[in-house]
């Protein structure tokens, strides 16, 4: 009977480590599909980069040409060579001149093509078009005398071209609105409707936007980037890339290998350690209850391997093979990258402010231009531009680099390349792929964490398992306290460590990028002059804890002598320390004022001039502090009072008859006794003190001239205001460690005997 | 014998004269409020200072009433206030009953585990508690006004004591009838525990009455406002308007006022438990 149980419960504790495993895996798969789609929609960028850098050396071509009505023909077709299909002349009054070559464009003049080239400055324009049903390229000019000539040309090499080193993909334009475009994909029919979806999103987005779909019955994601007009203004068609899922679950398919051998290995060992450790002796059998040494520490070494591979996988498999995916897409475009560059070197040197700002745009990656080892121009800003750190080479072929580099902490991938004497650096930010690997992270926390939580169950389980009753105690014990120590996980100890975490990161809720920055924060914090003078401000501030303390004491004394009036009192000195709020801080704004306040008008009568409370450096913090005693008053005033009704009244009958006098009996009865009340009362009023906010954010935010700019509130600024949560994480931890070595401090300096009194 | 009754006289007269002052001066910020938001503007100008009004200018509460959407500010905290007490009476009083009168492992390592996160400042956990709820997309929701506020360690530690106080003999008189773990808990520890229950409630109404900071920063909007922010951007968008101001306050101190005098019982009875709850 024992032994079944025995068996029952450790099965099911090696179950529980090998589908821990699993349930991580199904997230992992899930992250991985959304960081292949990242690394998508950056290769389709780079397409799209590549088109507009082809559009723009047919902008080129025809510049140079100089168009004439007489030798464009000629000129076109040597100049264009084999992509040449069609040139045509316009005459200023809008009739065709002339047209000569393959897939001419049946009534080009009623275009908005050639609207927008009439009506423009004259430089060159390119734009997609579709005529006889095949996709080409159309540049045009109108010339000084309001002629337009027109060249179609051919973008077959182009697909061909940018292919190459794209592996199985497939990539393609879709002419045409998202409804009703033009494709000869065949997956295209089949997938019509999901696929105008995703172009109406990409419209409106103006970003590439993927998909999953089944094209010819293999699982693909389809990533698209539309393609705009001349103008930069309707999207005239669709640049699709179709890339088969496995292409990028090659590196799932390593973790899955991973997690099956790791899943059972750590089960197995699990469940060999569990019989090891648990298993019921036939010597022991005969006794009532067979105990077992230590059951929770060996619970542990038994889910020792499981945490211990999880933690592996997480901190170093995870990471790295991310990390290889991004760079697999870089080395993926690397080759196309580079000879795109090299060969439109001339145009995007020709205007390289307005052309780069141009292609970052497109590509989404940010280019640095250097010569003679000196930043040309960047598409960075200067100020990011001096954050950049040295680039660690990953892969160096002859013609590029590919490696890592930081801006501003935030990791990159590059792509560094020489054209002539200029070197350029293409900067990836893979913060998204940073992110992922984070996420991923905090799930692996919390296998960890729950795997040992199951070590504790089971060790439990498995040392009680002759005594069901135990059992049975225990876990309507714990369902009963779940709620609440749920919450504690949640709401207190979850993030107490989350706060440490953030204390090391840069950290915005608005911010994408999350660096490690190491001990980055406290050094800033170091140097961070207003955040000493809040911590000044705080100490200062805190200064009304012994007076009003002192204050309390007097009052509870005289309240203790009160009589039956002690009940009334009692009632009307504590309302503000459960009422007090915004609005009675707004009516302290009113007492403060210095003209016309209530506060002013009674100092005046022991001759005190006006005092401006809340707009003078000197007196702001001291008004706060006013108000702080008088909200905290009734409650102090309120131990106290339990404190003395807690002195025998023998001890002072007994000092009266050795002739002691009241001060006497005070100094030496009174205070000592309430030692203990004291110190409970510091230290709680002390942690109080140090977290007042509502008073500072609704008087004076702080001022005047940041005098009244004590640390939660410095705290709250830097999280809320600034957006800096992992700097204000920081300021929280250090404002927390003082406060703890206070606490320490206030216990030394009370003695040891009344601290044993507040235990 | 006649000079030290004229001494104690003067010493008695001193004493309430002093009691009686200081009385006033912590009441004076609530009489002010309520005086000045009946005001009229150029009677707050007037030196001496004026108490009370000429004639009290009811107009002022219209004129308040009038620019904000203060009946929903009532209503978010309302519906807070009240959610939140239910839920952490809930909590507390099961937690409680575990924490006083179960046995299993582990229950001490916890109860001092929750007492090190009462001493411990919630300044630390503001910051990773605001991106957890900006995760769960509950910026804004009454989701993320209520359930970070559900856990009451200060109440779970006064419910535990409280139990450990009663009696043993119900309780063991209805296990020999077969009552289970729950039914005592609902049937027999609730009822006695009323007194704590309703300490708790007076404490967590008024706490969560006047919460500012935290609604201040997880409210954007304002359909989602409670009173207490509502109250400070007033104040701040109508700097001028005095009178309007104390009338807003007045308003979100009223339902407090009351609530104060009429729990004046389980406040005293807080006290006498643990004075530490007022941080």
């Amino acid at each position: 009977m024992k032994k079944r149980m025995f068996w029952i419960i450790t099965l099911i504790a090696s179950i529980c480590v090998f589908s821990g495993f699993w349930a991580l895996y199904s997230v992992v798969a899930e992250q991985y599909a959304q960081n292949a789609i990242t690394n998508e929609k950056f290769l389709v960028r780079n397409a799209n980069l590549h088109f507009d850098l082809l559009a723009a050396s047919r902008n080129q071509l025809l510049a140079e040409m100089e168009p004439e009505p007489a030798s464009f023909l000629q000129d076109a077709r040597a100049a264009a060579g084999d992509t040449f299909r069609y040139a045509l002349f316009v005459d200023p009054d809008g009739t065709v001149l002339w047209a000569e070559g393959q897939h001419l464009p049946g009534d080009f003049t009623a275009t908005i093509f050639y609207e927008t080239l009439y009506y423009s400055y004259g430089d060159p324009m390119s734009e997609i078009a579709l005529s006889d049903g095949t996709i080409h390229l159309q540049t045009g000019q109108v010339l000084d005398d309001g002629s337009v000539a027109l060249l179609g040309t051919t973008i077959d090499g182009f697909l061909s071209q940018t292919m190459e080193g794209f592996g199985e993909r497939w990539l393609g334009f879709f002419y045409g609105a998202h409804d009703d475009f033009t494709s000869d994909a065949a997956f295209a029919r089949e997938s019509r409707a999901q696929l105008s979806a995703l172009f109406l999103k990409s419209m409106n987005s103006q970003r590439p936007e993927s998909t999953m779909l089944n094209a010819d019955g293999v699982r693909s994601i389809f990533t698209t980037v539309p393609l705009y007009d001349a103008d930069r203004w309707d999207v005239k068609a669709y640049l699709g890339l179709l890339t088969p899922y496995s292409f990028w679950g090659q590196g799932l398919s390593q973790i899955r290998a991973w997690i099956t051998v790791v899943s059972l290995l750590s089960a197995l060992l699990s469940l060999l350690l569990l019989s090891f450790f648990f298993f019921p002796r036939q010597a022991e059998a005969s006794l009532e209850r067979n105990t077992v040494q230590k059951p929770l520490l060996k619970g542990f070494l038994a889910f020792l391997p499981a945490v211990l591979l999880a933690l592996l996988f997480f901190s170093v498999h995870i990471p790295r093979n991310l990390e290889q995916t991004t760079e697999d897409s870089w080395s993926i475009a690397a080759e196309q990258v580079v000879s795109h560059y090299t060969e439109n070197a001339a145009w995007i040197t020709s205007d390289l402010d307005e052309n780069l700002r141009q292609m970052k745009k497109t590509s989404g990656n940010d280019i640095t231009v250097y010569r003679n080892g000196q930043v040309e121009r960047s598409t960075i800003s200067d100020r990011m531009l001096k954050r950049l750190s040295a680039e660690q080479p990953l892969v160096r072929t002859a013609k590029y680099e590919i490696g890592n580099v930081e801006i501003n902490r935030v990791q990159q991938k590059s792509l560094s390349f020489s054209v002539g004497d200029r070197r350029f650096l293409l900067t990836r930010d893979v913060t998204d792929m940073n992110n992922t690997v984070l996420s991923l992270q905090f799930y692996g926390v919390g296998l960890v964490v729950i795997l040992l939580l199951a070590s504790l169950m089971f060790a439990f389980l498995l040392a009680n398992i002759g005594n069901p009753v135990k059992i049975k105690k225990a876990a309507i014990g714990y369902a009963f306290l779940a709620p609440a120590l749920i919450h504690l996980v949640w709401w207190a100890a979850g993030p107490m460590a989350f706060s440490l975490f953030l204390a090391f990161r840069r950290w915005s809720v608005v911010d994408p990028a999350k660096p490690f920055v190491g001990l980055g924060n406290f050094a800033e914090l170091l140097r961070d002059g207003p955040f000493w003078n809040a911590l000044k401000n705080t100490a200062l501030y805190s200064l009304h804890v012994p007076l009003g303390m002192a204050v309390s004491l007097l009052l509870a004394m005289a309240v203790n002598k009160a009589g039956k009036v002690a009940i009334l009192l009692r009632v009307l000195y504590y309302l503000p320390v459960v009422t007090a709020g915004v609005a009675t801080t707004i009516v302290w704004r009113w007492i403060f004022n210095r003209d016309f306040g209530m506060l002013n008008y009674f100092l005046g009568f022991f001759g005190i001039s006006k005092i401006a409370w809340l707009d003078s450096p000197q007196f702001a913090l001291g008004a706060i502090m006013l108000i702080s005693i008088w909200g905290a008053l009734g409650s102090q005033m309120l131990i106290f009072l339990a404190g003395l009704q807690g002195i025998p009244k023998e001890f002072y009958d007994a000092a009266s008859v050795d002739g002691a006098n009241k001060f006497r009996g005070f100094r030496y009865i009174t205070l000592p006794l309430l030692k203990p009340t004291s110190l409970f009362v510091l230290v709680t009023s002390v942690i109080g003190s140090f977290q007042v906010f509502t008073p500072i954010y609704v008087l004076t935010q702080g001022g005047p001239l940041r005098s009244t700019d004590v640390v939660f509130y410095h705290i709250w600024e830097a999280a809320w205001v600034e957006m800096r949560m992992g700097y204000a994480a920081a300021q929280s931890w250090v404002l927390f460690l003082l406060l703890a070595l206070l606490t320490v401090l206030e216990f030394r300096m009370f003695g040891k005997d009344s601290w044993k009194a507040y235990k | 014998m006649q000079k030290k009754k004229v001494l104690s006289l003067v010493t008695k007269v001193l004493l309430f004269g002093i009691l009686g002052l200081l009385a006033f001066s912590t009441l004076l910020p609530y009489i002010l409020m309520v005086s000045l938001s009946l005001m009229a503007e150029f009677e707050m100008y007037e030196m001496p200072p004026r108490l009370f009004p000429v004639v009290a200018r009811w107009s002022n509460y219209v004129d308040m009433w009038n620019s904000q959407p203060w009946g929903r500010y009532i209503f978010n905290t309302l519906l807070v206030t009240v959610t939140v007490l239910v839920g952490q009476l809930v909590l507390v009083s099961m937690g409680g009953y575990a924490l006083a009168r179960m046995d299993f492992p582990g229950r001490d390592f916890l109860f001092k585990l929750f007492i090190t996160f009462m001493l411990l400042p919630g300044v630390v956990t503001l910051i990773p508690g605001f991106i957890i709820l900006n995760g769960l997309k509950w910026v804004d929701t009454y989701w993320g006004l209520i359930v970070p506020a559900l856990g009451n360690i200060w109440g779970l530690f006064l419910m535990r004591q409280y139990m450990l106080s009663l009696p043993n003999s119900l309780e063991d008189a209805a296990r020999i009838d077969g009552a289970s773990y729950f039914t005592i808990y609902w049937k027999i520890i609730l009822p006695l525990s009323k007194p704590v229950l309703a300490t708790v409630g007076t404490f967590t109404f008024l706490a969560m009455w006047r919460s500012f900071f935290w609604p201040l920063i997880v409210t954007r909007s304002k359909e989602m406002r409670v009173i207490e922010v509502g109250v400070a951007m007033f104040s701040s968008q109508y700097a001028t308007n005095y009178p309007a101001q104390m009338a807003a306050a007045t308003l979100s101190s009223i339902p407090m006022i009351i609530v104060y005098i009429l729990a004046q019982k389980w406040i005293v009875q807080g006290i006498k438990l643990n004075a530490g709850y007022d941080r």
